[in-house]
């Protein structure tokens, strides 16, 4: 296979996991009365597109053999303005392992928000930490997607 | 007639007074009910400690009290205040008379009403404006607020209260004002009057709608000291209290608390519970304001009753213990209120539990202390009462070693720097006061240095969680700093090492670069004030290149060197790296580098060197035991033992040519034995722990035996000489993280997956 075929393979297999993990629309989660009040960041139209990568995009990770795994979420139908993300991943126990704050900028009603989860050398990779996780994405205080990913020896 | 304004302090204070006449589950009237009598009255001093002013009260009625007073000596307070003979919690009463102070307080006047007095009773004697209201019906306090202003100019002819927030589009708004100069105010646009005097006003309000409101006036002439308050009311909240249910201590520092739902409630009736709880056998007193969710740690109320739970409605227990919010002392009586909210976070009127005290001891368990995420870091004790620790919830803590309490509230600016400084998974690096060079702490306080998830090495003060510095971003690609820290101290060095970094402590640390794995770099950093001393691999330009640092540094002070150990970019790069700490500047050649014979080079553990520094230890992420010679950098050999290492290896000096060393990897605990003259491993024991922590020593220089965590929930004690071991349950489910044993006062410190850290008596 060659690296042409291998990249667009790549592409192609981060972009499916995009797509997977896709929110089928906030709507329906969200009244419309909501977005009336002028408060609440999540509108109808807003889309949240949660991916989990390493060299390439995956929902299942090694713990012994993962460098970083690069949780990225990507906004659309945002409103415009300053916003705060947190995300919280969530341990198969249960547990809170960590989470991560962002303040951003929307423009043009979009963004991108990254962060990188150490895993070599962190307890994940020492203690085996393995199982079904969950990232809980926040906008603005108000839940918005939770994602899954996997943990395997 | 003018009253003195010669004194200085001019105090309020008012009372509310609720009928509540039996159970609360009755429909609520739509209005609170209508002013139907208003009483007022000014007593000078002389008069005596005790003013009362006669009223007919109608059963079933509220009355609304209010007071302000002054004292020729500024220092009266207000003691008690009854009606009818039923004594009154205060909403606001300053405990003593600055200027600008007031508190609050509600009381429930379950009184069938009648002829009688209203009496404030006072430390001294006082001068006294007072002005009471009753209302009929059955109501509510939506909430009060109070605007103390003493003898500062009048602003724009407005006299008003500070805001309230109601949350209903019913009630009723009350409003006094006071003051000592003699000064007729007006009611405010849209009030109705009820009673004006050179000295005291009163005025009403319908509230219609929800949202922030206050009582108005305005002066034609200047006040010299005033006040004026607003007190909203409400038609009777019809949500009904909780149910307690069994109150235990499962620790010295944890109380367990259950409840039920009201009986036939459901969700779309109420969100949850909030529960409050003070110290002692009185209920806590603070009455949650309508229309506001509380966090845990906020206060509720006047006198700073603490929020200690807020929960969802399928909730029926929870843990209260020590934490940022919380403080649950050994030995202490503490009782709760538990109020319902219903989805507009309205709340019932609040049920007391009955009164607990903890234990002095748990058994095996002395205190916990509950962090907000997974925390398998070593806790670091600091020799002087206090553990830091660190965590996943980008804050550092410290807590007393004797009861788990915290030494100050962390927050993003304490114990933190701004933002989110990230994760720290290795354990603080403690600097003791007499030895640091740090001019901040240098014979004051300890300092902590971390590493931090986002790319920087940070100091604190120990004792305050005050950052001293922090360095710029270290890494690159969004990394992080791995490990903790490792120090090489003024003090303790010789004269080259003081003769090149006068006169400061060097702090080093290796990057852990996200996305790259050959342009990593080592600095060592001015532990005065975090500006690099030198930047090893500066223009990355190192061939082969230097891929993750994941743990701690070993420093050498007999050579002024630093062990560093890395991962080897799937084994074509040098995973050991020997640097001078006499460095300075940006430094672009390859000090002594080691490429490891073993099959995996990766090392993601910390180096640790012997007591004779003769002798290198490490282990690969292979699982592979290796020694290497300090004096040539050359590998002496390495044995497989197999797994993924776990942290920090320990090496104990057993004879003249023999260290014994154990590890701890994904398969178990294991002691392996180095012979420095055979230049070989032997076999020890294998003692099979799932997925242990890095081993500690349970005392020094016994080492008798090693603790260490499991991903079981347990806590293992394993003895050095055959590997057989005990355990005792810490959290069952959860993953054990790295304890420390404290020898100063024999205790086990060790945190968990869940955040919960423990002390636990040495076993």
């Amino acid at each position: 296979m060659d690296a042409s075929i291998r990249s667009t393979l790549s592409r192609l297999a981060a972009l499916t996991g995009a797509v997977l993990l896709l929110a089928s629309g906030l709507a329906a989660a969200k009244k419309p009365t909501l977005e009336d009040t002028g408060r609440q960041s999540i509108r109808p139209s807003t889309r949240l597109a949660v991916t989990f990568c390493e060299v390439s995009c995956s929902t299942s990770f090694s713990v012994r053999k993962t460098r970083d795994v690069f949780i990225r979420t990507n906004w659309f139908g945002l409103k415009a303005g300053a916003h705060e993300q947190k995300t919280v991943l969530t341990l198969p126990d249960g547990s809170v392992y960590q989470s991560f704050t962002a303040k951003f900028t929307s423009l043009k009603k979009g963004a991108t928000v990254e962060h990188v989860l150490p895993v070599a050398g962190s307890w994940i990779h020492q203690r085996g930490l393995k199982g079904e996780w969950k990232a809980s994405i926040y906008l603005d205080g108000e839940l918005a997607r939770t994602a899954t990913l996997k943990f395997t020896e | 007639m003018h009253l003195s304004t010669r004194t200085i302090h001019a105090l309020i204070a008012l009372l509310f007074v609720s009928s509540l006449f039996g159970a609360r589950a009755h429909a609520a009237p739509t209005v609170p009910g209508s002013i139907v009598n208003v009483k007022n009255s000014t007593q000078f001093s002389g008069s005596g400690i005790t003013h009362s002013v006669p009223v007919d009260v109608t059963p079933g009625n509220t009355l609304v009290f209010y007071v302000l007073w002054f004292s020729p000596s500024g220092t009266a307070t207000l003691n008690t205040v009854t009606a009818l003979g039923e004594p009154l919690s205060l909403l606001h009463n300053p405990t003593l008379n600055p200027d600008g102070t007031a508190a609050a307080a509600a009381y429930g006047f379950n009184s069938a009403g009648g002829n009688g007095l209203v009496s404030a009773t006072f430390s001294a004697d006082v001068t006294s404006i007072i002005g009471i209201v009753e209302v009929s019906g059955v109501v509510e306090l939506f909430s009060t607020a109070l605007n103390p202003q003493y003898n500062v100019p009048l602003t724009a002819n407005a006299v008003t209260s500070g805001n309230i927030s109601t949350s209903g589009a019913s009630g009723l708004l009350l409003g006094f004002t006071a003051n000592v100069s003699g000064s007729t105010a007006e009611y405010g646009t849209g009030f109705t009057g009820h009673f004006k005097s050179p000295h005291i006003s009163i005025e009403s309000k319908e509230l219609l709608v929800a949202g922030t409101t206050a009582a108005t006036f305005t002066s034609p002439s200047l006040f010299v000291s005033y006040n004026t308050l607003a007190v909203a009311l409400k038609p009777l909240n019809p949500n009904e209290d909780p149910l307690w249910g069994e109150i235990s201590t499962p620790g010295p520092s944890r109380i367990l608390l259950n409840w039920a739902m009201p009986p036939g409630s459901d969700s779309s009736m109420y969100s949850g519970v909030l529960i409050t709880g003070v110290q002692g056998q009185v209920a806590p007193t603070g009455i949650p304001t309508d229309g506001v969710a509380y966090s845990q740690g906020e206060t509720v109320g006047w006198n700073g009753t603490a929020v200690v739970l807020p929960a969802s409605f399928s909730s029926t227990s929870a843990t209260v213990e020590n934490g940022d919010n919380t403080t649950i002392l050994p030995g202490t009586e503490y009782t709760f209120k538990a109020f319902t909210s219903d989805p507009a976070n309205n709340y019932s009127p609040g049920v007391a539990s009955s009164s607990v005290t903890t234990p002095t001891s748990g058994g095996s368990f002395g205190w916990t202390y509950k962090t907000d995420a997974t925390n398998l870091a070593s806790p670091a004790p600091t020799g002087s009462g206090v553990v830091a620790l660190g965590g996943n919830d980008s804050l550092l803590r410290a807590v007393s070693d004797a009861t788990g309490v915290r030494k100050y509230t962390p927050s993003p600016t304490v114990g933190g720097a701004g933002y989110s400084i990230g994760a720290i998974q290795d354990r603080p690096t403690i600097i003791p006061a007499e030895f640091t060079q740090n001019p901040a702490c240098r014979n004051v306080c300890d300092v902590v240095y971390v590493g931090t998830g986002d790319g920087r090495v940070r100091a604190f003060r120990a004792d305050t969680g005050v950052q001293l510095w922090a360095s710029t971003t270290l890494t690159s690609g969004g990394g992080s700093i791995m490990g903790a820290p490792s120090v090489q101290l003024y003090d303790f060095s010789d004269a080259a090492y003081q003769a090149s970094h006068a006169t400061f402590d060097l702090v080093i640390v290796g990057t852990n670069n996200a996305g790259s794995a050959t342009n990593n770099r080592v600095f060592g950093l001015n532990g005065s004030n975090g500006s690099v001393v030198f930047n090893y691999n500066r223009l990355q330009t190192l061939s082969p290149g230097i891929d993750k640092f994941l743990s701690a540094p070993f420093i050498d002070y007999a050579s002024n060197s630093v062990w560093l150990t890395s991962y080897s970019n799937g084994g074509t790069q040098p995973s050991v790296h020997h640097i001078s700490t006499l460095l300075s500047g940006n430094v672009d050649t390859a000090q002594p580098r080691i490429t490891l014979p073993t099959g995996n080079k990766d090392v993601a553990v910390p180096p640790t060197v012997n007591d004779q520094s003769t002798f290198l230890y490490l282990a690969t992420g292979g699982g592979d035991l290796v020694a290497i010679n300090t004096a040539t950098n050359a590998v002496a050999t390495s044995a497989a033992v197999g797994g993924t290492p776990v942290g920090a290896l320990l090496v104990f000096k057993a004879n003249a040519t023999e260290d014994w060393i154990v590890i701890s990897t994904s398969t178990g605990v294991h002691k392996r034995t180095f012979n420095s003259s055979t230049l070989s491993f032997s076999g020890g024991w294998d003692a099979l722990v799932p997925d242990p922590s890095a081993p500690v020593f349970s005392s020094y220089p016994e080492v008798s035996s090693v603790y260490v965590g499991g991903s079981d929930g347990n806590l293992y004690k394993i003895s050095t000489a055959d590997g057989t071991f005990t355990t005792l349950s810490v959290n069952p489910g959860k993953v054990i993280g790295t304890p420390t044993f404290d020898q100063m006062n024999s205790k086990i410190i060790v945190g968990d997956s869940s955040g919960r850290i423990y002390s636990i008596n040495a076993f």
